[in-house]
């Protein structure tokens, strides 16, 4: 008569290494996906920039300058805009000068 | 070229000969005389003048000397020519803005004496050409200060224009008798108001004819703290209120010019400049308070650029 062998309990560590497995594949595409989503990120960010820093206004030191010359003689009085033109600057002109000055009474 | 600077009627006045005539300098100091008589029988400021005689008869026919009589026919024409902006019974007005005596003696700083009330009346003024007298009604005072000098420009210049070509400059208001001996027309500068300095915003080529300039940048004062000067509205009595600091009007004529450019300048620069380019024989130049610089289309021709 044999003695009864010990019972073995088929597939007692199966389940465990099966679960380490699973878990270990869920992290590998988590953290894989992961990497992917801040590569492309860090990409774009290199090639665009930020759409917060398109929203600011310019830096007082960045606007451009207006083309326009201080003394800008524009349309006549036919125009839509009457001729206009600052004060403080002198005119261009290659007159003599004057002989006189016309002004308020004085 | 011989030049004279003098003064009368309370201004500057400069008279330019330009000829080679050994008499130049003799016709030149004749110029004050000139002025001298003109200013005794216009002036508003002395007692004894012909104006203030006038003005002290209201009501009777007042038989006036033929330059009294000249004048007042051109102050009439200029009331009719800027449709009543330009009117010579102000003296009332001019008083109770505080311009009571010649600018010289005017405090700059003091009380109202007196209302303001619109300057009407001018078309009450009778003047008789075969008695050559005038006739003020009652209440009504004049001044001819203004069309006085734009006169007088206009006098001298054609006087002097026998010895050659000329210029007379009467505070501002310049007539030539025609182009420099050289062909050439004349450079006259456009003062920019306010300026403490000789400042010229343009120069105007004047081949002939006349220019001048109304500003309320000079000849002004306080009354109450308020500040007052001599262009007035006749529409109100007071100091025009408008946009306009200075008017310059180039014209056939300085009485014209000095009376075109006061209507620009009571007009405001929209009126003034539109009233201007509906007159082919005017071209101006106007001074905004916030200091842009305002051309009619005519301006042009007689820039020196």
């Amino acid at each position: 008569m044999t003695p009864p062998r010990p019972t073995k309990r088929p597939g007692s560590a199966a389940p465990g290494i099966k679960l380490l497995i699973s878990a270990a594949a869920l992290a590998g595409t988590i953290g894989g996906w992961a990497l992917f989503t801040l590569k492309q990120e860090a990409a774009a960010l290199a090639t665009t920039p930020p759409s917060l820093a398109l929203e600011l206004p310019p830096l007082p030191t960045l606007v451009a300058r207006s083309s326009a010359p201080e003394v800008a003689a524009v349309g006549q009085a036919a125009a839509p805009a009457p001729a206009l033109r600052r004060v403080s600057a002198p005119a261009f002109s290659s007159a003599p000068a004057p002989v006189t000055i016309t002004r308020s009474s004085r | 070229m011989e030049r004279l600077e003098f003064r009368a009627m309370g201004c500057q006045m400069l008279a330019v000969l330009d000829t080679a005539a050994g008499t130049a300098s003799e016709r030149l100091a004749r110029v004050p005389e000139w002025f001298g008589v003109w200013e005794e029988r216009l002036s508003r400021f002395r007692e004894d003048s012909e104006l203030s005689r006038l003005n002290a008869t209201p009501g009777v026919p007042f038989h006036v000397s033929p330059v009294l009589w000249e004048v007042l026919q051109t102050a009439i024409l200029a009331a009719r020519e800027s449709g009543g902006l330009v009117v010579p019974t102000m003296l009332e007005a001019l008083e109770a803005a505080g311009y009571d005596r010649s600018f010289d003696a005017l405090p700059l700083t003091g009380i109202l004496r007196r209302p303001a009330s619109p300057a009407g009346g001018w078309r009450e003024i009778k003047l008789d050409p075969g008695s050559r007298s005038a006739r003020i009604p009652e209440g009504l005072r004049l001044d001819l200060g203004g069309i006085a000098k734009g006169w007088a420009a206009d006098r001298a210049a054609r006087r002097l224009a026998a010895q050659g070509a000329c210029l007379v400059d009467a505070g501002g208001d310049i007539a030539v008798s025609g182009p420099q001996a050289s062909g050439q027309g004349w450079p006259v500068g456009v003062a920019e108001p306010a300026a403490e300095t000789d400042g010229v915003l343009e120069t105007l080529r004047l081949m002939k004819g006349g220019v001048a300039t109304s500003g309320r940048d000079y000849r002004r004062w306080q009354r109450e703290g308020v500040w007052q000067h001599h262009i007035l509205d006749p529409r109100t009595g007071l100091p025009a209120e408008t946009d306009v600091l200075s008017a310059t009007v180039v014209a056939p004529s300085a009485r014209r010019a000095e009376v075109a450019a006061k209507v620009a300048l009571v007009l405001g620069s929209d009126e003034g400049l539109k009233w201007l380019e509906e007159r082919p024989s005017l071209a101006g130049l106007l001074v905004l308070e916030n200091g842009q610089v305002v051309r009619s289309r005519r301006l042009k021709q007689h820039l020196w650029r």
